[in-house]
């Protein structure tokens, strides 16, 4: 396990400062071959290192020449007997040329990242990377969403603590403690009595994707969190309840997290996607029509005593949107492309 | 005395993290000494001792932000010519429920960055300065009335390798090292010749105030710095108006970091447009500090604040005012 950070953080801190020179082979010795690399909306599924560098690294180091890692939170666990390290952070460059179609603004940028891999004889065999390209699209003027964000729209700092890089063995039961109340603390989200309150400390923090915002205090989660119970019809689905039809299209869409772990007071999880129902209240502008959605999220948690203080939350948004027929790219007239290398 | 000093500012932020009525209260009183020197950024200025501190600006903060907590993201100490200071920057963040200095509250999440230096003396503090960045503020409440930042405006991170809380003691060659790099490299500002690129990594990071924004990559921060320092004709860090020295109040390395203070610092002629603001061809002397990282014999990120709205009274514009 530590052995497997070591080789994580080995590969962040390559693109640190050195990106251009030493990416390439930093990649293909960090993943495998032919590992699974999924990425958000509009990239998806790349298969091994080698489509890795030339489908994203190169076109996103050749617009942001400068470009620069900024880690926040590194850590692994184990579950279900499979290793996985996880990060998220920033990546800052100049945003000097186009990138898949996005036009280059010419400032300093940060692209908000989150990443899962699952490690192998010291290889990520299995890759989702999370990017907020909202997030990208709102700092170059083109908010591209119906409506307003629901939260406050900014950077997102990382750990109150600075203490989110993990690389020493930490406390086992510190690490139980954490897992154990982010899964309590799950299991009684969409409840009527709101019992998820008791397990956040009042002033907490919540980070959620651009188009979601930020919010602070217990209550200020709650302005996000009620509403968004309330856009499902009866059926759903989440890694703690089902409530649709074993079998139906819905259970079949919704795959779970694919991977939740802790270590020491950090929780991380991550599902592809994770949840889903059918659309039966306006939400982000959109008409409700029973449309099928699904979504792709991760979520890190940084708990302090007896509660949960800081939760980094990405949901994949533009592929949330285009399940319900809304184009986030073509909303500001962005064509997406990607160049043949 | 430094690591002594350290603990002491430990324990006072730590009843910062998630303040309230009695524990805030009791930390000042116990950190800052009855008649401390406070200075203040623009328009809260100086300010008499701990009680001062609490009524003049911590309770209009208390109430303007709901669940108000403070996080520092670098927190270092040193000696400098006899004086012993601890220093840190980081931001506030609350739920602005209440206006504050004239800024209307959003009922939303906001940050505020600050940056702090005491002077300590006998386990208390005697001397500070404290900078919040008010710009960047009214930019995140929609309000700033001047044009956009040229370079990035916004939410200014921490230290890339989440390093820069150093309590401990630094090792004093390490220290110097970073010091020496950072002095050099000032004496070598505003050269014909671009003499100060040598101190910094190509890719350096430069976290600008709001107003001037944040750059990456020493051309760019270039492409920022050497016109703003032609808006103001004889440019001089550290020198004489009338004969009078003004020096820096700090300028310590500790470890891989080091800062540096002056209240009342970089002087130079108003001949350019700067800040939206015709030339006045006045003096003005500008509030400002840094802090700067260093990894191997580079630069690398370097975190600036400017009192802008003060810099900018003095060209006969005042900010605050333009908000009523």
């Amino acid at each position: 396990m530590e052995n497997n950070k070591k080789i994580y953080k080995y590969f962040c801190d390559t693109f640190l400062y050195d990106a251009q020179k030493n990416h390439e082979s930093a990649i293909n010795k960090f993943f495998k071959k032919d590992a699974i690399i999924n990425i958000v909306e509009p990239i998806n599924e790349i298969k091994g290192s080698e489509e890795l560098i030339k489908k994203f690294f190169l076109p996103m180091l050749y617009a942001f020449p400068d470009f620069y890692r900024r880690t926040d939170i590194l850590f692994g666990g184990i579950i279900n007997e499979e290793e996985w390290v996880t990060g998220s952070g920033h990546y800052v460059g100049t945003f000097a040329k186009d990138w898949m179609g996005i036009p280059a603004n010419n400032k300093l940028t940060y692209l908000r990242f989150g990443e899962f891999h699952r490690m192998q004889n010291g290889q990520a065999v299995e890759t989702y990377l999370f990017f907020d390209l909202i997030d990208l699209l709102r700092q170059i003027g083109k908010w591209p969403l119906l409506t307003k964000s629901l939260g406050d729209e900014r950077f997102i700092p990382g750990p109150i603590t600075s203490d989110g890089i993990i690389l020493e063995a930490q406390n086992s039961e510190e690490t139980k403690t954490s897992l154990v109340m982010v899964e309590e603390m799950l299991r009684n989200l969409h409840t009527k009595e709101q019992y998820w309150r008791k397990y956040w400390h009042p002033n907490m923090m919540w980070y959620g994707p651009s188009g979601y915002g930020s919010y602070i205090g217990v209550d200020g989660f709650a302005r996000f969190q009620l509403p968004y119970e309330s856009v499902f019809d009866p059926y759903r689905k989440s890694s703690t309840t089902m409530t649709c039809e074993k079998g139906s299209k819905l259970d079949l869409a919704v795959k779970g997290h694919f991977a939740r772990f802790a270590e020491g007071n950090f929780v991380a999880s991550g599902g592809w996607p994770s949840h889903g129902g059918h659309l039966c209240k306006e939400w982000l502008g959109i008409e409700a029509k029973g449309q099928q959605f699904t979504c792709r999220i991760s979520d890190w948690w940084r708990r302090e005593g007896n509660k949960l203080v800081e939760n980094w939350v990405f949901v994949d948004l533009i592929d949330m949107l285009k399940q319900l027929d809304y184009d986030v790219f073509k909303a500001v007239d962005i064509e997406i492309f990607f160049e043949d290398n | 005395m430094i690591l002594e000093n350290k603990q002491l500012y430990k324990s006072y932020l730590r009843e910062f993290s998630y303040p309230n009525e009695t524990n805030y209260k009791n930390a000042v009183h116990n950190f800052f000494s009855e008649e401390a020197s406070i200075n203040v950024v623009h328009p809260i200025n100086k300010i008499q001792g701990s009680q001062g501190y609490i009524d003049k600006v911590l309770k209009p903060m208390m109430k303007a932000f709901e669940g108000l907590s403070r996080s520092d993201y670098i927190v270092i100490g040193g000696n400098y010519e006899g004086n012993d200071w601890i220093t840190s920057t980081g931001y506030f963040a609350g739920k602005m429920i209440n206006d504050w200095l004239g800024m209307r509250a959003n009922n939303r999440l906001v940050y505020i960055r600050f940056g702090e230096f005491h002077r300590m003396q006998n386990n208390k503090c005697v001397e500070s300065y404290i900078f919040y960045d008010l710009p960047e503020l009214m930019m995140e409440l929609g309000i700033w009335p001047l044009s956009p930042s040229p370079g990035y405006s916004g939410h200014i991170p921490g230290p890339t390798t989440h390093d820069g809380l150093v309590y401990g003691e630094s090792d004093p060659i390490e220290s110097s090292k970073t010091l020496t790099i950072v002095e050099k490299m000032l004496s070598k500002l505003n050269t014909p010749n671009k003499e100060w690129y040598p101190y910094w990594h190509e890719n350096m990071l430069w976290y600008g105030p709001a107003g001037f924004g944040s750059y990456i990559g020493i051309k760019n921060f270039e492409n920022f710095q050497v016109p703003f320092e032609s808006c103001f004709q004889g440019w001089t860090v550290e020198l004489s108006d009338n004969n009078t020295i003004i020096k820096d109040f700090i300028r310590v390395a500790d470890g891989n970091y080091a800062t540096n203070g002056g209240w009342l610092s970089v002087n130079g002629k108003h001949v350019k447009r700067f800040l939206d603001q015709e030339p006045t061809n006045k003096d003005v002397s500008m509030r400002v500090c840094d802090w700067w990282r260093r990894e191997g014999n580079l630069l690398v990120e370097n975190w600036v604040f400017v009192d802008v709205p003060d810099l900018l009274l003095q060209i006969d514009y005042d900010l605050f005012a333009k908000l009523k």
